[in-house]
């Protein structure tokens, strides 16, 4: 395997990162690390957080930068001896209802004119995979998840959405995620799901976690308003 | 005990050192813009450091004390006044009952920080009282103060007896001492340390070499976010998409139109945008306090003398903190 790179973001935080590409075996080492770093803390260790291809480790000033910088190298050579013989996908697998009714999937009209594709080709490329949920960024409780059959593909916006609402289920490039919230965004809209991916009343606060694995179940406008 | 809004000013926020433990999901650790005048605001109310206080945008912002309290002002960015009294900052005050304390404008700084005995009652969410409006988390109900807001005080209150305080006419007391001004607000242009960032080495030649000697200017639309920076542009050797990956504050991202963003207090968890510097963890405080409009310049330096910048910081700080354990 590569020599990961270990670098300094910040005088307390440091990244370790695999590989510049986004793939799901580089993804599985990052979560397998996350879980190895949380498991065996250090003195001074304060968090872990995972991306598609790197691991951040912030820590207090009561351990040296060297010191995690050899932890972080030590277990990851661990990690990745251990990973090619156990190969196991070690997050949860949640269904997800989403309406793909185009009143709440408001870019459906502009995803299937571009790709060419029926409402309900769209649907059923969309809910034929599993997605790997490879980190959770931008706002909190938004999944970034991979990977979009590629008869899917839609570039984001040219210009962003000023309000994207909450539970929106949208696309763009190789990816799909859940907006958590009201908020600006570039992605193509195609659904809605009721449930809340982002609830200061459970615990963890976040519905998904980095490394669980995610399909999408239609249920109709109907079905979805009577969650509310 | 409690302290009433009447103005929040340009904006007020409730703040503490962040919200630690949830960027995992997405949540950014936030917390005061300046984290040093924020603890030394507390350490002088004999509080924890990271007790809740109130961060003050540039002036404006007045308040009610709706009984006798101790209380402190660090930072910059304004003057506080009760009638015609200025009151000195760095100093533990003693403000008596129905007494207002009103900003006005100074041209040094830019965040100023009022903490008050005991610590002002807020609920933490994720373990924290700051207050990040994106998603409407932490302070009073998600948001910025607004008039009319009431924060009470916590029960229990350190400084029980006034101590040799120097009593004004108008019934404020001031103590004798004051701590030391660890941010000595800029003059013209703000000089920044920072080290290269990890897609340095994918920027060409120019963006290479203007991003430690060209000055920029701290744009009118920079927030908590992030500083946007007006100046030279920035461009890439060869265009790259990147993989999203952990970004903090102190990150100097560079956007796909090659303008330089300085992340701040609430950057977000993750970004994608290539980071050419970021500037030391302790010039971030400084960086706080300097305004829009006024110009700064990045000047290079080494992950050893960031990290010596650093530590002088959390000396000063303990200095501080045995200095005023001595004050009786």
């Amino acid at each position: 395997m590569l020599i990961p790179r270990i670098y300094n973001i910040q005088d307390q935080a440091i990244t370790i990162e695999f590989a510049a590409a986004i793939n799901e075996a580089t993804n599985m080492q990052v979560i397998a690390l996350q879980h190895a770093v949380e498991s065996n803390p250090i003195k001074g260790f304060i968090e872990a957080v995972p991306a598609y291809s790197s691991l951040t480790v912030y820590f207090s000033e009561q351990v040296s930068a060297a010191t995690i910088r050899s932890w972080l190298s030590d277990l990851s050579a661990h990690v990745s001896n251990t990973i090619n013989t156990s190969l196991t996908t070690e997050g949860k697998q949640i269904s997800i209802p989403v309406c793909y009714d185009p009143s709440l999937g408001t870019d459906l009209d502009w995803v299937a004119a571009h790709l060419n594709l029926s409402l309900e080709e769209i649907i059923f490329l969309h809910t034929s995979v599993a997605y790997r949920v490879y980190m959770i960024g931008f706002i909190p409780g938004f999944p970034y998840m991979g990977t979009l059959p590629e008869q899917l593909e839609v570039p984001r916006k040219q210009t962003p959405s000023l309000k994207i609402p909450m539970g929106s289920v949208a696309i763009a490039g190789k990816q799909t995620g859940i907006y958590p919230a009201e908020v600006p965004g570039g992605w193509q809209v195609i659904g809605r799901t009721p449930l809340k991916m982002f609830d200061l009343s459970q615990s963890p606060c976040s519905f998904l976690n980095a490394g669980d694995l995610v399909t999408f179940q239609p249920i109709t406008l109907e079905a979805f308003n009577q969650y509310q | 005990m409690s302290i009433t809004i009447l103005k929040p000013g340009m904006m007020s926020s409730v703040q503490d050192l962040g919200r630690w433990g949830f960027q995992r999901f997405g949540v950014p650790i936030g917390g005061a813009m300046d984290k040093v005048s924020a603890s030394l605001a507390n350490m002088i109310c004999g509080n924890d450091e990271n007790e809740a206080v109130i961060e003050m945008t540039l002036h404006g912002a007045s308040f009610m004390f709706n009984e006798a309290a101790y209380c402190a002002i660090v930072g910059g960015g304004c003057k506080a006044f009760i009638g015609d009294e200025e009151l000195p900052f760095n100093r533990l005050l003693w403000i008596p009952a129905f007494s207002i304390i009103k900003t006005t404008a100074n041209l040094q700084g830019c965040r100023s920080y009022l903490s008050v005995d005991g610590g002002f009652h807020v609920k933490k969410v994720l373990g924290s009282a700051s207050t990040y409006t994106p998603s409407g988390i932490g302070g009073i109900n998600g948001r910025n103060l607004i008039t009319g807001d009431m924060l009470a005080f916590k029960c229990e209150q350190n400084l029980h007896a006034a101590s040799n305080l120097h009593m004004l006419p108008n019934g404020v007391g001031i103590s004798p001492w004051q701590t030391a001004d660890l941010n000595a607000a800029a003059s013209e242009i703000t000089i920044v340390h920072a080290i290269k960032g990890p897609e340095f080495d994918l920027f060409n030649s120019a963006s290479q070499k203007n991003i430690f000697t060209s000055e920029f200017t701290i744009s009118s639309h920079s927030n908590r976010m992030g500083y946007r920076l007006e100046g030279k542009k920035f461009t890439l050797e060869q265009q790259t998409e990147m993989a999203s990956t952990a970004v903090t504050a102190g990150i100097v991202q560079v956007t796909h139109e090659g303008d330089p963003i300085i992340l701040m207090a609430d950057s977000q968890t993750t970004g994608g945008y290539p980071r050419i510097a970021r500037v030391c963890a302790a010039d971030i405080s400084l960086l706080a306090q300097t305004r829009p409009g006024v110009k700064i310049q990045f000047r290079e330096i080494g992950e050893e003398e960031s990290l010596m910048r650093y530590n002088r910081i959390v000396e000063a700080m303990k200095r501080v903190k045995v200095g005023l354990g001595n004050t009786g």
